[in-house]
């Protein structure tokens, strides 16, 4: 069943006030991934979510348009998950959305945060997540400086609409990993100097 | 620095065997004897030379990709220590050799040893038994784990939970949800519907370690 956005508004204000997990579906035409954990920050058209995977493990933010979100599911009855929390331990909060965040304020607010960001372009299809250096925030559209897969790196940025962006992704297992046993970041002055 | 991986199962003397009960699997396939030669000859390299691989698998249901490195092979089912997130270590999965379509190698450009190096490799501690029907495969897995998630995957379902009996052709499980609640009695699947078998990862040790109880133990 599909939310209203004013249904949908409310459960994520409530869920970051009083700081349950919920489980947050995006049901539409193009596919997308439900998203499970702690609501922290709501403001504009983002929301941004302390995320938990496997059930317990705290993995990074993830942050979503609101637009999109077709259900907010309440895990109240979440005793195994605040049990596994209570032991493993829930990192302290360290992102927040700014106020009135549109993409370029929250592709900024995550550059600040996390060397390598993550975008989604899930209406491209599935598989389409970037993930680099932002490299410029412009009026319609943002460089970025990718990595790929087995952290070699793009030589040059290149451009993608805001629009197009569904979902940012920072500060999880994967972009840590890329940052950390990935290859040195390259740039047009350090190319040019190896090539003599 | 973790410890360093035990090799697999594969030493010399064992390795012609290995192919015999290859060469098994490949007669009762009927789809291609070239193509299931060629795989069986990928997983039997991979597990002996130690790199890690994308295993791929029938598509018209569904089935992951599992990437990681091949420990064990047998006739029907090949054993990998999965990979999760690139560089992460996450236990086992147990996979039918009939269902993988493709084996790719992903020795490269040293981005997974430099991540394996500096996070470690857990030892290897499981292997397949000597007649790995799905039965033993059950068995094997439970000796290893107490918790053991199955994959039915063409009926589109995931248990989790302790096997109890292993019949001729059904198996009973005592299922635990992902809340950590158990089930109250076990409930009895086929054989047959298994496609994959998962043991020794993150979500099946967070439930065995902040779930409930199991009733009667």
């Amino acid at each position: 069943m599909t939310m209203s956005r004013e249904a949908v508004a409310h459960q994520l204000a409530e869920a970051a006030h009083l700081q349950y997990p919920v489980r947050i579906r995006r049901d539409r035409d193009w596919w997308c991934e439900p998203v499970y954990g702690f609501v922290v920050s709501v403001s504009g058209r983002w929301v941004a979510v302390q995320r938990l995977v496997d059930s317990v493990y705290i993995d990074g933010y993830e942050v979503l348009r609101i637009s999109d979100i077709t259900d907010v599911d309440p895990d109240h009855q979440s005793d195994h998950v605040e049990k596994g929390l209570s032991s493993l331990g829930r990192p302290e909060v360290d992102f927040y959305l700014p106020a009135h965040a549109d993409t370029p304020d929250v592709l900024e607010a995550a550059a600040r945060h996390s060397v390598l960001v993550g975008i989604h372009l899930e209406m491209d299809g599935p598989t389409t997540m970037l993930v680099g250096v932002i490299t410029e925030l412009r009026k319609r559209k943002f460089d970025i400086q990718l990595i790929g897969p087995r952290g070699e790196w793009v030589v040059d940025s290149t451009s993608w609409w805001y629009g197009d962006v569904t979902r940012v992704v920072l500060g999880n297992r994967y972009t840590l990993q890329l940052e950390r046993f990935g290859d040195a970041r390259p740039t047009r002055t350090s190319l040019e100097r190896s090539n003599g | 620095m973790g410890e360093m991986p035990s090799m697999p199962n594969l030493a010399n003397d064992t390795i012609s065997t290995t192919t015999e009960k290859t060469s098994t699997a490949i007669r009762v396939d009927s789809s291609g004897s070239k193509v299931r030669d060629s795989i069986a000859s990928q997983l039997i390299a991979a597990a002996r030379d130690q790199y890690p691989v994308q295993i791929w698998r029938e598509h018209e249901w569904g089935a992951d990709s599992v990437y990681g490195f091949v420990v064990d092979v047998s006739p029907r089912w090949v054993a990998v220590q999965c990979l999760a997130d690139s560089v992460y270590f996450d236990g086992y999965q147990l996979l039918r050799v009939e269902d993988v379509i493709d084996v790719v190698d992903d020795r490269e450009n040293g981005f997974i040893e430099r991540g394996i190096a500096s996070l470690g490799r857990p030892e290897v501690d499981f292997h397949l038994p000597d007649v790995a029907n799905t039965a033993e495969v059950l068995r094997a897995a439970t000796d290893h784990s107490e918790l053991v998630g199955i994959d039915m995957e063409k009926r589109d379902q995931f248990f989790v939970g302790v096997v109890t009996t292993l019949g001729e052709r059904k198996f009973d499980m005592h299922l635990i949800g992902a809340d950590g609640a158990w089930l109250h009695d076990p409930g009895r699947w086929w054989y047959g519907d298994v496609t994959r078998v998962m043991f020794g990862d993150r979500y099946t040790h967070q439930l065995k370690r902040f779930g409930e109880s199991r009733p009667g133990t």
